[in-house]
């Protein structure tokens, strides 16, 4: 089943011109690899998906659906959630910020826990889970911000750059749970401008260049 | 020289006796400054959460329009304040002249744009991911408004010590709309003024010492608060 389609999309900066998007699809429980230099597009085309950006033309559908954009777009937004590369993590501890997706959609505390605590276990952050947001190593700060995603509970997981400025050990384990969570069947768009780490995942390559799909 | 180191032991003097005189005017002026603070909060506060988060006409003039209040002397508004509130004036049917009330009027009137501007300022210094990850997450218009206060609370509340230390502060409203009655509209301020006129300069510092801790302490919290 196609959930995203993205037909003659563009998107304009001031003037110029970032993204010229002819055609790209993805499909139920794919997992679709958006590569391409710096600059190329990828981020504006994620934020584009999730909804925070505006195209000034063109058709996004998901699930047949075209997408509301930005704050009137709440039922997508809980459909598609991005990890972006610099996550932000809101003041307070680790719990706090996973729970907050559940807690979105309005599910009481106990049960917001619940979901969040599986999340950290997840993304392996149960040794963080009263720590203090602020505090956390950057490879920390990533992994809590993919167990917010996830406790979220979208269909879709968008995920700008999730190795970038990663130690080893933390990029190893980032990709262990991107493989976890491709093997689980959740539709996950990936971008990277290192495509090698995903080497082994069972994928769709779509290349960026100047905005465009080459 | 000796006059001077005369007022200041006469003045410690009169802080360490508890001088009732002083403390008299020290609990009108943190009943007054809390009255107002809480009120010109209870305004402030929104304004400045709206002029920083909304995009609508006006907000541009509105901004400089309260930027520029913060410049306002205090003996203008104390004397717009009185002119409002005296007999003639359209508020005086309500009698409050010459009370604490009135004090608390025009006290409201100098913290609201403090209070605006500087919550303004918080809120418009979070993080711009703030607001991108909250609504990334499914949250609701009001959860993501909710979010963006939530992160710029401490400043928030540095907002509001502040305008608590410039209203406990302030003698010219206190002075024309509170009259200066002992025990009744007497300020921390006032009372220096009136003091030291009449050469009773161990008051005056002993007054001004009470006067300091007062805002110390608020500094102190709010510097806690924002290193916290």
């Amino acid at each position: 089943m196609e959930v995203f389609f993205l037909g003659n999309v563009k998107f304009r900066f001031e003037t110029e011109l970032v993204l010229d998007i002819e055609k790209v699809t993805v499909s139920s429980g794919e997992v679709v690899l958006l590569t391409g230099a710096n600059g190329s597009g990828k981020t504006t085309l994620l934020r584009v998906m999730a909804g925070l950006l505006t195209p000034e033309d063109g058709v996004i559908k998901y699930k047949s659906e075209p997408i509301i954009f930005g704050k009137a777009g709440l039922e997508h937004r809980r459909r598609v959630t991005l990890l972006a590369q610099e996550p932000y993590l809101f003041r307070g501890n680790v719990l706090l910020n996973v729970s907050y997706g559940p807690r979105a959609r309005g599910m009481s505390k106990s049960q917001a826990n619940e979901l969040a605590e599986e999340a950290i276990l997840n993304t392996r952050c149960e040794g963080l889970i009263d720590r203090d947001a602020a505090k956390l190593s950057g490879g920390e700060k990533k992994r809590v911000a993919l167990a917010r995603a996830l406790a979220a509970g979208a269909e879709t997981l968008l995920l700008d750059e999730p190795i970038s400025h990663l130690d080893e050990e933390n990029s190893k384990l980032i990709v262990e749970i991107i493989k976890e969570l491709a093997a689980s069947g959740i539709t996950l768009v990936v971008s990277t401008h290192i495509p090698e780490w995903a080497s082994s995942l069972s994928l769709k390559n779509v290349r960026l260049a100047y905005g465009k799909v080459v | 020289m000796e006059f001077l180191l005369d007022g200041f032991a006469d003045g410690l003097m009169r802080v360490l006796r508890a001088d009732p005189h002083v403390m008299l005017a020290a609990w009108v002026t943190i009943k007054v400054g809390i009255w107002a603070t809480i009120l010109a909060s209870l305004i402030g506060l929104p304004v400045g959460f709206l002029l920083a988060m909304g995009r609508f006409r006006g907000r541009g003039f509105a901004i400089t329009l309260l930027q520029t209040s913060l410049g306002l002397p205090t003996v203008v508004i104390g004397l717009l304040a009185y002119g409002f509130l005296s007999r003639r004036g359209p508020l005086g049917f309500a009698d409050l002249l010459f009370t604490p009330s009135a004090i608390v009027v025009g006290l409201v009137v100098l913290a609201v744009p403090l209070v605006a501007v500087f919550s303004m300022t918080s809120v418009a210094s979070v993080d711009g991911r703030v607001r991108e990850t909250a609504l990334t997450l499914g949250a609701s218009n009001g959860l993501v408004a909710w979010t963006v206060l939530r992160e710029a609370r401490f400043g928030m509340i540095a907002a509001v010590l502040a305008a608590f230390g410039r209203v406990s502060s302030e003698v010219g409203i206190a002075m024309m709309l509170g009259g200066n009655i002992e025990g009744y509209t007497r300020t921390l301020t006032t009372a220096i003024a009136l003091e030291s006129m009449k050469g009773e300069f161990g008051f005056g510092i002993a007054l001004g010492v009470v006067l300091l801790a007062i805002i110390f302490v608020t500094n102190l919290l709010s510097r806690y608060i924002q290193r916290s």
